[in-house]
């Protein structure tokens, strides 16, 4: 298309889809592939630590693990229990000692968060802006710096200083009422302890009463992270770097609309074993069949960027105070600790309590409870719900006060209030990006539409090869640009999806106790994705598809094997005792794998039907579409 | 707009006819221009949007979204160059001025 030419507007549109969504294509397949799987962040990272695989739930282990927080943590100022779940089979404890005074009060657009200010007394001053996101201010890298420098002593990578970090706010009081990463930190995680040894966090198995040391991994955080973050570069550079390949997609997507005339058409539409069409049907179908969640999930990522991104806003709103306005975002409110009596008086019972809250919250449940003074006369005894009520307040669950010595509630639950319609869409938004919600069929579903997003973006990358078939016959040669493409098609897509694997094998074959072992996974994931790259440069382009896709899909495959082999919980064993995170994981790894394989066949067979259809078969991605 | 037979028009005419020219500018109107526009509009409209502080900053964020995609589809689809820059100027200027005369303005 030239623009010095008379041109209709689809055209126009049609250059414009294409060339947004090529130019940055497979950062936004690894976005996307990453993003996906980080809705089973703990999953992974509780597979990726077979040691968690034989807690079992107990009725009596809430009273465990008080007696054993009592033992490792008597003086304790605070202590938190993270109660066994749905997405977490152990207690996940840790406390606060008397004196100590965490960073807290980070409010956050993404749940996770880790950089801040890392002073600043409870309620001392208003909440601020964390680090991280705002990209302007310079000081937020060096806070985030510092808190790494900070970090807890075991803590040996980047990584897992922030895990620290999220976790050592987790263990600071429960002041602000933000808890959006925090309900998901105490209420969901557990599992995801992610290599702390003998730190203030242990894991506990509900029905021994025993601590459980499991081996340090990066597990599904790196991907989660990774996803916006990137790896090994300043994150607010990074977060720009998502940010801008973000506002790529969200024009990509919108220009595809507009070319799309007939989208209802589209979406019954499947033409196979033609060529082109075939894959622009699988693209159309892929694109279409899940629009509303490609489309929520790329504008909801845009806001979690937005500090970053679309600063103005803030800027001229709050007088330059990116702070203050994320503090109002957050709705936050300071409370200050109850002091200690100084008499010591016995813990009143949790088991009626829990059960009040229980009641109480009926669909959510209680995520976490948190014990102020405990042994004091002055014991305050805090329970958080898992989650919040509804989509707009999801990011803000309630919490009901007892009294530590009586059993006497203090604090009733507050009513949720109603937030305005803005603020609603908003935080509707996010939490449908963050996953926030009850439902494990909705997080398949999530899962799975972000699964079709992944095709959609690699049938789009193949697609801008197959368009140009005509070019090349008419050339006689494959021109560079193509042939970049190529490359990088089979690298960025099958590459990662090999690299992605080989983490998740390199979390069971590098030795458990070795130090450092999380920065050795994530060294296996990026020397796997880079060895792509020559491979698919020094194959053909059919041979490199088939090749790393089999391996990717051989490898995925055995995943199952490899967890029964390597200490895990075995898929039968899994499935009868009901250890669904275990069992889920396995079983996706059995379906994503054998579609792997399929479509690595499928591209092997492929048997080019004319010279305008494509010699490089990659029928196989189409197969999944057929599944999908 | 550009027929003008002027010295002052050839060089319009010339960016309109060299491909390269063409492509490249409204590339570069596309990325930057409709980002400063959709900038500028966010702040305006996060303080004069009737609605409480964080609500209209967060509407503010919301639209400028589709502002600068609805740029970026203004500068690819318009018919020449010189009709897309006016579509990214001519909203870069007003905006800009209407944040000058802003109170608030020149916190910034």
């Amino acid at each position: 298309m030239r623009f010095d030419q008379a041109r209709g507007l689809r055209k126009s549109m049609s250059w414009l889809h294409t060339w947004a969504g090529l130019v940055l294509g497979w950062l936004l397949f690894a976005i996307f592939l990453t993003g996906t799987l980080s809705y089973f962040r703990n999953e992974i990272t509780l597979w990726m630590q077979p040691e968690l695989h034989s807690a079992r739930p107990d009725e009596k282990g809430l009273d465990r693990a008080l007696s054993l927080l009592g033992r490792v943590a008597p003086g304790a100022a605070q202590w938190q229990i993270a109660l066994p779940g749905e997405r977490s089979p152990v207690f996940g404890l840790n406390w606060r000692e008397a004196g100590e005074t965490e960073g807290r009060g980070r409010p956050s657009m993404v749940e996770d968060d880790g950089d801040g200010p890392s002073s600043g007394g409870l309620g001392a001053q208003p909440p601020g802006p964390p680090g991280r996101r705002a990209g302007r201010e310079n000081r937020g890298a060096d806070e985030g710096a510092q808190w790494r420098r900070q970090g807890p002593p075991e803590a040996s990578s980047g990584l897992e200083a922030r895990e620290g970090r999220s976790r050592g706010r987790s263990g600071g009081r429960g002041a602000e009422r933000s808890g959006e990463e925090r309900g998901r930190e105490r209420g969901g995680r557990g599992g995801g302890g992610g290599g702390e040894h003998g730190g203030p966090r242990l894991s506990m198995n509900p029905a021994t009463g025993g601590m459980i040391a499991p081996r340090e991994t990066a597990g599904g955080d790196f991907l989660y992270r990774f996803h916006f973050e990137l790896y090994g570069m300043d994150r607010a550079l990074a977060r720009w770097i998502v940010g801008i390949a973000t506002l790529f997609m969200f024009v990509a997507m919108v220009s595809g609309i507009i070319i799309h005339r007939n989208i209802f058409k589209d979406f019954f539409t499947f033409r196979p074993g033609k060529g082109k069409r075939s894959w622009l049907d699988a693209h159309n179908a892929t694109s279409v069949l899940a629009l509303p969640f490609h489309l929520m999930i790329t504008f909801s990522g845009l806001l979690l960027l937005a500090n970053q991104i679309m600063p103005w806003a803030a800027h001229y709103a709050y007088g330059g105070s990116v702070r203050a306005m994320m503090g109002e975002m957050k709705n936050m409110h300071a409370e200050s600790a109850s002091p200690r009596s100084g008499e010591s008086a016995p813990l009143a019972a949790l088991a009626p309590l829990l059960e009040a809250a229980r009641r109480q919250w009926p669909q959510e449940g209680v995520g976490a409870i948190t014990i102020s003074n405990p042994g004091d006369a002055n014991a305050r005894i805090e329970f958080r719900q898992a989650r919040g009520v509804s989509l707009a307040t999801r990011a803000y669950p309630q919490s009901m006060v007892f009294d530590g010595r009586n059993g006497q509630l203090l604090e009733a639950p507050r009513a949720a209030e109603a937030p305005g319609s803005v603020r609603a869409i908003w935080s509707g938004f996010n939490a449908l990006h963050l996953g926030r919600f009850a439902s494990p069929l909705l997080r398949w579903m999530f899962f799975g539409s972000g699964i079709l997003g992944c095709v959609m973006v690699a049938s789009g990358l193949v697609m801008w090869v197959i368009a140009r078939q005509r070019d090349r016959e008419r050339a006689g040669h494959t021109p560079f640009g193509h042939r970049l493409v190529e490359v990088l098609n089979v690298a960025g897509v099958a590459g990662l999806l090999l690299a992605t694997v080989c983490y998740f094998w390199a979390s069971r074959l590098i030795p458990a106790d070795i130090i450092g072992r999380s920065r050795l996974e994530i060294a296996c994931f990026f020397i796997v994705w880079l060895l792509a790259l020559p491979h698919a440069a020094l194959r053909t382009h059919r041979e490199a598809w088939v090749e790393q896709l089999g391996l990717a899909g051989l490898l995925t495959l055995l995943l199952p094997l490899l967890n029964a082999l390597g200490g895990g919980a075995w898929l039968p064993l899994s499935l009868v005792s009901g250890q669904w995170q275990v069992a889920g994981f396995d079983v996706a790894a059995l379906g994503i794998g054998a579609l792997l394989i399929l479509a690595a066949w499928r591209t092997h067979t492929h048997v080019p039907r004319s010279s305008t259809t494509t010699q490089v078969g990659t029928a196989g991605t189409q197969l999944q579409m057929e599944e999908a | 707009m550009t027929s003008g037979t002027a010295p002052a028009s050839r060089l319009p005419a010339l960016i309109e006819r060299t491909a390269w020219l063409n492509t490249g500018l409204r590339v570069l109107l596309a990325i930057f221009g409709a980002y400063g526009v959709a900038l500028q509009a966010t702040a305006l409209l996060s303080v004069t949007l009737p609605l409480s502080r964080i609500e209209a900053t967060m509407a503010a964020i919301m639209l400028g979204f589709i502002v600068q995609t609805l740029g970026v589809i203004w500068v690819i689809a318009a018919r020449t160059v010189a009709r897309a820059a006016l579509g990214i100027i001519l909203p870069a200027v007003v905006l800009g001025a209407l944040l000058q005369c802003l109170p608030s303005g020149g916190a910034a």
